[in-house]
Parts: C-alpha cells; structure tokens; sequence
C-alpha cells in the first residue's frame, strides 16, 4: 500500500502537469471540525514566509475553511476574500489576506471533496492560466484526482488505525453493538456471550482505544469508520 | 443551490438528464452518516427497471441483504458490475438476487459510489444498455459528474430541512457537544454550573427532541446531522 505523502506526490504531479502553481489540501476526518491539531495538512508551492507564518499563528483560517467544506461546491478565492474582507467580525483575518495575497498574486479556487468513511476535505489550488468556470476541463480532471487521491489517503488512514487498534472480529462485533446503542444485555443475547464477558469486551475495547467510556468509544469508532449502523 | 424545491425533484431532475444521455437505467441509494447501506434507513430511488424485478426486490427486502451498495462504497470508485457480481461474497441471498436480476437485465451497469457532505453517501447504479470495456469509459466519468453535483445539492437541501426540524437550544448543543467528547453526566455538571439533577432534565429533553433512547443514539444522531462538530 502506498503512504499518504505518495498519494499526495501523485496528485502534485498531476496538478503540476495541469498548470498548478500551490496546493493547499485540509483533511478532517468524519464528523470533526477543521482544527490545527485533528486536520490533516498537505501542501506544495507556497512562500517559504507564509507557511512559517501559518505554522506558528493560530488565526481562524480553519473556521473559513470549514465553511467552504460545508457548502459543499467549489469557489473562487476571489469571492470568499471579498466576503471576509466586508466581513468586519472576520477582521483578524485581514493581514492574514494582505500577507497572502502579497506572497501570491495568481488567482485561485477552492473545492471539497468528500471521501470514505465520512472523511472530508477542502483542496485550494491556484493555476496558470487561472481557471475561469468550474467546467473547465482542467478543473474537472485535478477534482476526478482529489476524489482518487482523498479515496487513497481515507483507506490508508483507515487501516491505519485498525493495525493500531489490533481489534479482534469478536471484539469488533460488540463494538459495532455498543454503537448501536444496545444494552449489556441485549448484546449478550445477540452475540450469544455471557453479560460478564460482554463487559469484560467492553473493557478491553476501551483500553485498546483509549477511552474511558461507551459514549467515546461510540464516537471513536463511527468517526474513523470502524463499524456501520 | 436551488430554492424552493423538493430535495427528492433534484434527483428526478438528475434521471431525465442522464436518461436524455443514453443512460437506460439507473438506482440511487442514499445512505445516512455511519450507516451500511443495506439499512432500513437507506433511500432507494429506482428508474427504467423492470418492474417485475422492483416488485421482487422490495417484496423481499426484509429476507435478503442486498451486499452491492456497501461494497461500492467501500471499493471507493466506479467499478463494473461485471466486477461487483465476482467480488461480492457468493451468499445463497445474493444468488438468488442475481438469478432474478439477469431475468430482467443484463449484467452490463456501472457503480460509482457518491460521497457527500456531512458523511451523506450514495451508490448509483446505470447502464447505457452495452456492455462497457471499462468502468474509466469517460462516458462512466460525465454521468458521475452530474450525479455527483445532483447528490450535493440533495444533500445540502435535506440537510438544512432535517436540521431545521430540530430545535435543540444553544445548552442543549453545549451539552451534546461536550457528551461527545465524553464527559458524564457529574462532569456536565460541574463544567455548566448546574445540579447532576438539571442535567438529567436536560438530557430527557434532548432524547425526546431527537427521538433516542439514550446518551450514545443521541451523540450519533447529533453527529450524523454534523449538530456536534467533534
């Protein structure tokens, strides 16, 4: 199985050949909000400057960000700059567009990808020649790429975390019972287990997942995509 | 996005123009957030298909487990049927599925799974009525597209309706969001100031309003409708 970076690598290359001139690619898994610490980043072709800056600052470009997964289409820089530029609450974020768009006059675009397992993202590209409408052939094969590469990166995420987890098919059993919200009793009928040995499952689900309860192993579970309802 | 209309009109839409494509066939099924699709919360929409087959299908939908969908969500791409029938595991279910199927049609669709915002996912299914060499035929990749673009719109519109019929208060949402991120009940509240008392209040109040029986079928619920951002 290739890693995460090689999939990013093809895509570059991809984008490269179609004009690309950076990238900048947010990658969250299901159900979790853009943060600094739980999304993951992957970019090329930025100034060595913004991304020290953007390393080191804790401005909000993630809550922009989010929003733009969350609508769902593809947009032009210039018409979500525009807006957080009349947007007066958004005013932190000004010098963060005036060092940007100093670095990097080309104008750009964003769009969102959605992967398995719930795994969302948000890629931001510029290109030259800039692309116009979302029609464009260009833009269409670099979108069929992220939809390829983010399907890639989620698989790989995915199994991952189950070769770290190292859960049995047993195990995995109650826990796909734990997540439909079914009592100790309940699961030992369905699964033919003693209600004892339900709750020593239970336990030894949490400790290999590290959490202290059902509510968070629940989470845990839907939002990497171990089991489905 | 368009205002005003059904969500389910943005998929009827989608049919006539795949079908003005050549596509003779085509079924959508739209699966919510952490969900197999084989589930009975899956939306099924079904054009240009027998319907002797549909009859059979939806007569036996409670004895059988149609395995396709979770597998094309899962494979992650366009795949052939051709491929889908070798691969998927060869159950007496899914046999007899087939027997009927091929009754009716041939083996000659396409599957591309559609992922969506809010971990809304869909499998469509749909057939020019030829055998393809390829699931890479660019033909495949324009219907793709156009389902892909029509399943958005669907999705954010249901969404904003399905959200939008919830009412949870700004405190209900903090203390889902805090549930999610796995406080109890005596940590919710000592955080909110509140008795352990109140909180049960509040959690009675939040499992009627989302229709659950409990703390994790409402963590889910909040999830899957992205109320609770983890």
């Amino acid at each position: 199985m290739l890693t995460v970076s090689e999939v990013f690598d093809q895509f570059r290359d991809r984008a490269l050949a179609l004009g690309g001139v950076r990238c900048i690619w947010f990658i969250s898994p299901a159900a979790h909000a853009v943060s600094h610490d739980q999304t993951l980043v992957l970019h090329w072709g930025f100034a060595p400057e913004w991304t020290s800056f953007y390393a080191s600052s804790r401005h909000s470009v993630p809550e922009q960000v989010e929003k733009l997964i969350t609508e769902g289409r593809p947009t032009h820089w210039k018409e979500t700059v525009a807006k957080v530029r009349a947007n007066k609450r958004a005013a932190n974020l000004w010098p963060v567009l005036d060092l940007f768009e100093k670095l990097h006059p080309e104008q750009g675009f964003a769009f969102p990808v959605f992967g398995p397992f719930g795994v969302q993202s948000l890629v931001s590209c510029a290109m030259e020649p800039s692309i116009d409408d979302f029609d464009d052939p260009r833009f269409l094969d670099l979108a069929a790429n992220a939809s390829e590469a983010l399907r890639l990166i989620a698989l790989i995420k995915n199994q991952e975390y189950r070769d770290t987890l190292r859960l049995s098919p047993r195990e995995l059993d109650v826990l796909r019972e734990l997540c439909a919200g079914k009592s100790k009793k309940e699961i030992a009928r369905s699964i033919a287990l003693a209600p004892a040995s339900v709750d020593t499952y239970a336990r030894r689900i949490f400790f290999k997942m590290g959490v202290d309860d059902r509510v968070e192993a629940v989470v845990k579970a839907m939002s990497m995509g171990l089991v489905k309802l | 996005m368009p205002v005003g209309q059904l969500p389910e009109a943005l998929l009827e839409d989608l049919w006539l123009t795949i079908a003005a494509q050549g596509v003779q066939r085509c079924s959508l099924f739209v699966v919510p957030p952490f969900h197999s699709a084989s589930g009975e919360q899956t939306l099924q929409f079904w054009w240009g298909y027998h319907p002797d087959w549909l009859e059979h299908y939806f007569a036996h939908r409670g004895d059988h487990r149609d395995d396709i969908p979770d597998y094309v969500l899962d494979f992650g791409k366009a795949i052939l049927w051709d491929d889908i029938v070798k691969r998927v595991p060869k159950t007496e279910e899914n046999q007899n599925l087939k027997a009927i199927f091929f009754r009716h049609h041939k083996n000659d669709g396409v599957s591309v799974p559609l992922y969506g915002p809010y971990g809304h996912n869909a499998a469509i299914t749909f057939s020019f009525g030829e055998m393809l060499e390829s699931a890479e035929d660019s033909r495949v990749t324009k219907i793709a597209d156009l389902a892909r673009k029509a399943f958005t719109d669907y999705i954010l519109l249901s969404h904003d309706a399905a959200v939008s019929g919830i009412l949870l208060s700004p405190r209900e949402l903090e203390i889902m969001a805090l549930s999610a991120k796995g406080d109890s009940n005596k940590e919710l509240a000592r955080k909110l100031g509140i008795s352990p008392n109140s909180v049960d209040t509040y959690m009675r109040r939040i499992f009627a309003k989302l229709n659950v029986g409990d703390r994790v079928q409402a963590v889910v619920r909040c999830m899957a409708l992205g109320l609770v951002r983890l």
